[in-house]
């Protein structure tokens, strides 16, 4: 197999005959990326590559060998008969390793594990997953991860969210290990998170406010970007595509081709102590829908100083602004892809940046230390009849302790503070503080058992309110039967203080009028889940979960109609709710066929009402088979969501948003190209998607089609 | 060769489905239809006779409120031995959209006027459970519900929710 995927490269001869000869080169990813620590074996003689990713043996035998190249996490390549018949340069592009399962490592328990370790279900997404498919905004490819589902930009894990219109998010979701919700909407902003600099994104599927306090209940999703190197690396990423028709002629709004196309700059580069990565990127899109187009321009800086062996700094600035239109829902039904003509012409501007300091400091052999400081700035107005607009600066810090007591026994405190000061006519001059302690250990009972436990305080106040505190407490544990077979049991508890929209929001928006609601208190939860996972032969790896969680007094939009002739929503604890159910995944990799698949099964329950709970599918589904034949991938990936039993009835009965009631399931085919021309020394990597393959129309929100077929060819250049 | 072409199959009939389509292709306006039937002797005082539908379960008095209620239907005349209804016919109240619903009733009441103060109204048929509690009823998306038949009998009338007459 390895030597269709990977072809070894020759790019230099015999120069002069002589008895001893070299053997030396550079190990680059699939993306053209330089691999350091690569093991390089030939014969009885072995190396491993610099920061760079280059490699060299001296004094060897002319002479037929074995060589090979190893690291965790890629494929290994091999040739027994590799003749050495002079000085040689070879180039080597390996392949990451997606299925393997104990390889992988996450950090989205503040310090770093293997995936294989983890009490919790959790689900790691590759930077290549992410690049051959072109997403443009995290979401989209969050979309794409087993029991995980979005309704608009709404983010639910196991079914913990429903749609909350912008307010507040049950998942947090970091960027390497800083939450990014903003201080005002307490919202996750897709937009900011610098695709073309993502390394790999950690999705953690259970209540974490053990760790990271409020907005953990449902799950933690970390962002990890890449490392610059030392050696000099440009790179151009940019994509161009095409919304098709509408499969309904009625629908047809527009005589032209709808297009959306990027373009990405970045270098990154070191010198002695410091390496940096830098990117600019220019995203703008037309949209298939009325009024819906976008255009940004955004920023990426990380640069890293390596003080000394045991001081490091590392900086990270981040940020984009933006200009929108604004879609909230159709007309009706024989006008899908139009907003109400009340609607039209509004636009969304915004601006957002998040600076982090991250500080690493190994205080000794068995002491470390991690500072987080970090400062998000958001602001954006709308077109609305209110003229809202919003002005909220986050501080936040996160000191955090780790302690290798022994071999195996690793603990873990810190405190974490932040600050939110908002100014806004829609959600008032206010402000909230947070500051949580926390507790966490792993114990390696036995080589067989790891223990975890950890316990969480949290105090929280909004201006004006009284003060609200949680203890989120958690225990874990995984046993590995054997070598391919483990088991998990996680208990753990999470809680979300109301943001400050949630609490303060006065505004009317397409002729809905949401009032403030001071009574609001914190939502809580518990979470069990018990799991297997179970790997029978080397290149199948399956999972299965089942699990529990309990949410008491969810803050969820209500209509008010104490006044019949001026209803109004607040965001109000309205629900108290179960959700049991149960997940499975499977990987398959024969040769060069990769399979995944994995289903999600969700009871998700209002317990007072004895009814569904909004905007949950009963079934998540999500498959994918791919095929490789030498530097080209063709693949085909399904969606499906099983038709969601409740949406915001209230926006439909009182006239808000018409034939809002019409839904139907999500079942999605994307087919995609991709080829890699790397290994020919060609710098270049290009990539064809077909989204929506069948233009099926879904909705995930009421009154909100879902992108139609699109068509895109995407070009990774690397200089 | 064979799995080729049912896999074939199953792709061309995925691809024929394009989801949501505007209204007038396909889609049925969402509604319930069914038959009352009554049996015993039709109690004296009753001046209107309406089915109901609830969207939550009336678990107290106070769900019994304008809010909640989403459909009333014409008035059944006095001593019908059988009556069919529409939610899509012409009705008092007609707010029904696809979604589930709690509550769906034969409700009496004493009073000229339509009265939404749930002590003056008495339920005499449900669709229930075998157990006799209320049983939700869910109307898809795009579907017209029929037979949802209710049998009214005077003689065993059904549980009351909470706020009734004798309470």
């Amino acid at each position: 197999m390895n030597k269709v995927i990977f072809l070894l490269i020759i790019s230099l001869g015999l120069l002069y005959a002589q008895d001893k000869v070299s053997f030396s080169g550079k190990v680059i990813d699939n993306n053209g990326l330089a691999l350091p620590g690569v093991n390089v074996l030939i014969g009885e003689k072995g190396a491993a590559t610099s920061e760079t990713g280059s490699f060299l043996l001296t004094g060897l035998n002319k002479g037929k060998y074995r060589v090979k190249f190893s690291i965790v996490g890629y494929e290994e390549v091999v040739n027994p008969e590799f003749q050495l018949v002079s000085d040689t340069v070879l180039s080597i592009v390996m392949r990451e390793k997606v299925f393997q399962f104990d390889a992988v490592v996450v950090s989205a328990g503040k310090h770093e594990q293997n995936l294989s370790d983890l009490p919790v279900s959790a689900a790691v997404m590759s930077n290549s997953e992410i690049e051959r498919k072109n997403f443009v905004n995290l979401d989209d490819a969050l979309r794409y991860v087993p029991g995980v589902s979005m309704t608009l930009d709404q983010l639910s894990i196991r079914g913990s969210s429903g749609y909350s219109r912008g307010a507040g998010t049950r998942v947090l979701v970091a960027l390497d290990g800083i939450p990014m919700y903003t201080g005002d909407s307490g919202e996750i902003i897709w937009e900011v998170f610098p695709m073309p600099e993502i390394s790999r994104v950690e999705v953690i599927k259970g209540a974490a406010s053990s760790l990271y306090g409020s907005s953990a209940i449902g799950g933690v999703v970390n962002v990890i970007t890449k490392a610059p190197g030392l050696s000099p690396l440009a790179f151009i990423r940019t994509y161009a595509g095409f919304y098709d028709k509408p499969s309904n002629e009625s629908w047809e709004w527009s005589d032209k081709t709808r297009m959306y196309n990027g373009l990405t700059v970045g270098h990154s580069n070191g010198s002695g102590p410091v390496k940096f990565s830098l990117s600019f990127t220019r995203t703008e899109d037309m949209s298939y829908r009325q009024g819906d187009w976008k255009k940004r321009y955004a920023g990426y800086a990380k640069i890293i100083y390596n003080i000394n062996e045991e001081n490091k700094l590392t900086l990270l600035a981040n940020g984009y602004t933006q200009d929108k239109g604004t879609f909230n829902f159709w007309k009706n039904l024989n006008n899908a892809l139009v907003p109400p003509d009340g609607d039209q012409g509004q636009r969304l501007p915004s601006e957002r940046i998040l600076t982090g300091i991250i500080y690493n400091s190994k205080l000794s052999e068995k002491v470390s230390l991690t500072n987080r400081l970090s400062f998000y700035h958001s602001f954006w107005k709308d077109g609305s009849e209110s003229l809202n607009s919003s002005n909220s600066k986050q501080v936040r810090n996160d000191l955090q302790f780790d302690y290798n007591i022994s071999e195996g026994w690793l603990f873990i405190s810190g405190i974490e503070m932040n600050y939110s000061k908002v100014n806004a006519n829609i959600f008032g001059i206010n402000n909230a503080t947070g500051v949580g302690v926390y507790f966490h250990s792993d114990y390696k009972l036995n080589p067989k058992t790891i223990v975890t436990g950890g316990v969480r305080y949290d105090y929280n106040k909004r201006k004006g309110l009284s003060q609200e505190s949680a203890i989120s407490p958690k225990l874990g544990m995984n046993y590995k039967f054997a070598e391919n077979l483990s088991a998990r049991f996680f208990f753990g508890t999470g809680f979300r203080a109301p943001s400050v929209a949630e609490t303060f929001t006065s505004t009317t928006t397409s002729g809905i009028t949401v009032q403030p609601n001071l009574n609001l208190k914190s939502e809580n939860n518990y979470s069990f889940e018990t799991g297997i996972n179970y790997s029978p032969l080397n290149f199948i790896n399956l999972d299965a979960a089942v699990f529990y969680n309990r949410y008491f007094d969810l803050i969820e939009t209500r209509l008010d109609t104490t006044i019949l002739t001026a209803p109004y929503i607040i965001f109000d604890n309205v629900t108290n709710a179960a959700i049991a159910g149960f997940d499975f995944t499977s990987v398959f990799n024969f040769d060069n066929v990769f399979l995944k698949t994995g289903y999600t099964y969700l009871d998700a329950r209002d317990i007072d009402k004895n009814k569904a709970l909004k905007y949950r599918p009963k079934h998540l589904l999500y498959a994918s088979i791919s095929y490789t034949y030498d530097i080209y991938e063709a693949g085909i990936d399904f969606r499906y969501a099983s038709k969601v039993d409740e949406v915001d009835d209230e926006l439909v009965d009182f006239g808000f948003v018409a034939d809002g009631e019409k839904r139907v399931e999500i079942r999605t085919f994307d087919l995609w190209f991709s080829a890699s021309f790397f290994r020919y020394n060609l710098p270049l990597r290009a990539d064809i998607n077909i989204y929506n393959l069948f233009n099926y129309n879904y909705v995930e929100m009421l009154g909100n089609v879902s992108p139609i077929r699109n068509i895109s060819l995407n070009l990774d250049l690397l200089m | 060769m064979g799995k080729l072409l049912v896999l074939l199959s199953i792709f061309l009939i995925i691809s024929c489905d394009t989801g949501l389509a505007p209204a007038g292709s396909g889609f049925e306006e969402p509604g319930i239809s069914g038959t009352i039937t009554f049996s015993g002797t039709w109690p004296e005082g009753v001046s209107r006779t309406h089915i109901v539908i609830f969207k939550d379960p009336l678990n107290s008095p106070g769900d019994f409120n304008a809010l909640n209620l989403r459909y009333v239907s014409q008035e059944i005349p006095y001593g019908s031995s059988e009556y069919y209804y529409s939610t899509n016919d012409e009705s008092i109240l007609e707010n029904i959209q696809a979604g589930e619903y709690a509550y769906l009733a034969v409700a009496q009441s004493s009073t000229l006027l339509l009265s939404l103060n749930r002590s003056d109204w008495n339920v005499v048929g449900l669709w229930a459970k075998s157990d006799g509690e209320p049983a939700s009823i869910t109307v898809p998306a795009g579907t017209f519900l029929k037979d949802i038949n209710i049998n009214c009998n005077f003689n065993t009338p059904p549980v009351q929710p909470p706020g009734g007459i004798n309470e």
